[in-house]
């Protein structure tokens, strides 16, 4: 009991939380998810970055055609996403885009939004870059097993300035992870393809997995934004770049921790809060 | 597309490297190789061709053609390299360098490869690796003019070129820069609900996660999971059905007073907002996270001390068997501590013990102290009977008494 009310008053004194164990149970009072956001979080914020979230709803236009995902694309497609029933009539903004609602399938629609405002705002991106993380649930219409949910938590980054390079995108990535995942990570590239970056990399990291072995697994899809996403935010691409990345938090957990079944995530289940 | 082993090499002029090689440098240089089997003395290698590069690259002769690029190789007939098309695309080398973030020298025109030259070793310049590809240029100066072949439809402006470039010279090669910090300043809604979690622990409630997705709400769902079709319209609906799960599991939890809260975004039909829900015994709260705010006067600006999943913790998996809890209580002179009285208990407890002894009251009283122990005990293979708990506890009993010690 002396520890708990010490505990308490040190909080308070400090208004800072330290400790999830306040009632000293082996149940932590934050979710697994919050923990591990708020160490991303505080690892970017140490190295400039600053977090933007936005809503889960959103349009055709921030999801798809802002990020250059080209109409066809099969990501679109009804198996792969949640599309909100409207009731035929077409959705059009102010704009002329589409404005057709559908739950987010990656945080990438608000990295728009924050580069649209920060372009009305007549920010100087030579002397004040664009250095966001997005943090937040995302949805995508896949059968739930084990390792598939329906909804899950991604986190990606995004850098918009002058001369933003791939060597920017891989010293900032190697500066997290091994602040993230210990200092003997490692992290690799390899060319892939996403309709929003050009080139488009898929990265690896070194880690150390649950039965002790250390192997490169791909955690991440990263890439230089591409000239016409840049062009939709209203930013110049010959004169301005940028690198952005993403990656899934539920994921990571799994493989930090040797969680099974991410269904257990979203159970409301307090047993999961063991960490 | 599945690769032939032997066909690309039948492409190709000098001797590849032996297939597992062959896969690295394809992974690293081009595109993702799943697996390389023996099928009936052929080798063969499931590569899967970007979807940018379907055009040029579905068949052994398109492979064999951007090997020979990676490896400064070269084909048996000249006429299967790139043909030109009518197409441009003008760049510099500053261009290329800036955006790689690299220092590659613009070269000389026309220099042959030599064909030791490899993927991973320091590339010599932008026009050796354009030669590689033969693709058609002119060099003046810094500048580039380079003819787009008629096989590369994926090529359509310079940010193109860039992978090109890239590839070949190995992203890997490339050395880490950091970008210079700057100041931060996060989003008020991020402040706001990191506030809210942090008020809402320092008042002893957990926070659980729950579905978005429900059976009825103001929003549908297109092609929804069955019986899931709606979108949530508050979080009192979910977070009721976890406080009961929770409530009967609060022994295993070790939570005395089950208090429970969610915050996350919820769609009523006049739009999404992001609420937060609390539930304890006297009842359940939910409000938007600015009427929250407000009422209790967090503090905005409030960002959570470092602390984590420690890291290499290790998930446990529970038993969804019954848990049987048990309480024992005892009176030792006051210079005993809990800790001690604990370790007594463990040494009667077994491997069926998943919680506990923990300390859940405590008082003191004539010169001695009543402390008061909770178990729980559980098995990941079947149903505990009462009777066999009540013998550990028997044991546990006459352990203490054994110290002299009075069990209440």
């Amino acid at each position: 009991m002396w520890g708990f009310f010490y505990y308490s008053f040190f909080y308070e004194f400090y208004g800072i939380f330290i400790g999830m164990n306040t009632n000293l149970s082996s149940t932590s009072q934050l979710h697994p998810i919050t923990l591990t956001i708020t160490e991303i979080v505080q690892i970017f914020e140490s190295m400039g970055f600053s977090v933007v979230i936005g809503p889960e709803m959103e349009t055709e236009w921030y999801n798809f055609d802002a990020l250059n995902v080209p109409a066809n694309h099969p990501a679109r497609a009804m198996q792969d996403t949640f599309w909100i029933k409207t009731g035929e009539k077409p959705m059009v903004d102010e704009h002329g885009h589409s404005a057709r609602p559908v739950m987010r399938t990656h945080t990438s629609p608000m990295q728009i939004r924050h580069m649209l405002d920060v372009v009305q705002q007549g920010r100087d991106l030579s002397t004040n870059p664009i250095m966001i993380i997005v943090p937040g649930r995302v949805f995508r219409n896949e059968a739930t097993d084990a390792t598939h949910e329906a909804q899950f938590y991604q986190v990606e980054g995004l850098v918009v300035g002058e001369h933003i390079s791939l060597a920017h995108l891989k010293g900032t990535l190697l500066e997290f992870f091994k602040q993230f995942s210990g200092p003997d990570t490692d992290i690799r590239f390899r060319p892939s393809f996403f309709p929003f970056v050009e080139p488009g990399i898929e990265v690896d990291v070194k880690m150390k997995k649950k039965d002790g072995t250390v192997d490169y697994v791909e955690v991440l899809g990263a890439g230089l934004v591409h000239p016409n996403v840049l062009r939709n935010c209203g930013i110049d691409p010959d004169v301005y770049s940028g690198f952005a990345f993403g990656f899934g938090i539920d994921r990571m957990v799994m493989l930090g921790t040797g969680l099974t079944d991410i269904r257990y995530l979203y159970q409301g289940d307090l047993r999961i809060n063991q960490f | 597309m599945k690769a032939n082993y032997n066909i690309l090499q039948s492409y190709i002029v000098e001797q590849l490297p032996a297939p597992e090689e062959l896969k690295d440098i394809i992974i690293f240089g081009a595109f993702e190789v799943e697996e390389v089997v023996e099928e009936g003395g052929d080798i063969i290698m499931d590569v899967k061709v970007l979807p940018d590069r379907r055009a040029d690259v579905y068949d052994e002769l398109g492979l064999a053609r951007e090997i020979c690029g990676l490896l400064s190789l070269h084909m048996k007939d000249a006429s299967q390299y790139y043909t030109p098309s009518e197409r441009t695309l003008v760049f510099t080398v500053d261009y290329i360098n800036k955006k790689l973030g690299t220092n590659i020298p613009t070269g000389i025109s026309g220099s042959a490869p030599f064909p030791s030259e490899r993927a991973g070793d320091r590339i010599v310049s932008i026009c050796s690796i354009l030669d590689r590809y033969h693709y058609q240029y002119t060099l003046d100066g810094d500048t580039i003019t380079l003819t787009i072949p008629a096989e590369r439809p994926d090529i359509v402006g310079v940010h193109d070129i860039l992978e090109e470039i890239g590839r070949p010279y190995g992203y890997n090669n490339i050395e880490p820069q950091l970008l210079p910090i700057r100041p931060v300043k996060h989003d008020e809604n991020y402040l706001k609900i990191n506030a809210i979690k942090s008020d809402l622990i320092s008042k002893g409630f957990y926070e659980v996660y729950n579905y978005t997705f429900v059976k009825k709400g103001d929003y549908e769902v297109a092609h929804a999971v069955i019986g899931k079709s709606a979108l949530r319209t508050n979080l009192a609906d979910g977070l009721k059905v976890s406080y009961e799960m929770n409530r009967l599991n609060k022994d295993f939890l070790e939570i005395d007073t089950m208090k429970l809260f969610e915050i996350g975004a919820v769609f009523p039909n006049t739009g999404e907002v992001i609420n937060v829900a609390y539930m304890d015994n006297k009842g359940i709260t939910e409000m938007n996270i600015d009427e929250y705010a407000l009422e209790q006067n967090t503090t905005s600006s409030f960002s959570f001390g470092r602390e984590a999943i420690a890291p290499f913790a290790v998930f446990q998996n529970w038993s969804d068997y019954p848990a049987i809890t048990r309480d024992i209580a005892v009176w030792v002179p006051d210079d005993i501590s809990s800790d001690t009285v604990i370790s007594i208990i463990k040494q009667h407890t077994g491997d069926l013990l998943v919680r506990g002894p923990r300390l859940f009251d405590t008082f003191s009283k004539d010169g001695k102290t009543s402390y008061a122990f909770r178990m729980v005990f559980q098995s990941h293979e079947r149903t505990l009977n009462e009777l066999e708990i009540n013998q550990i506890m028997e044991m546990v009993t006459m352990a203490l008494r054994e110290q002299h010690w009075q069990v209440r």
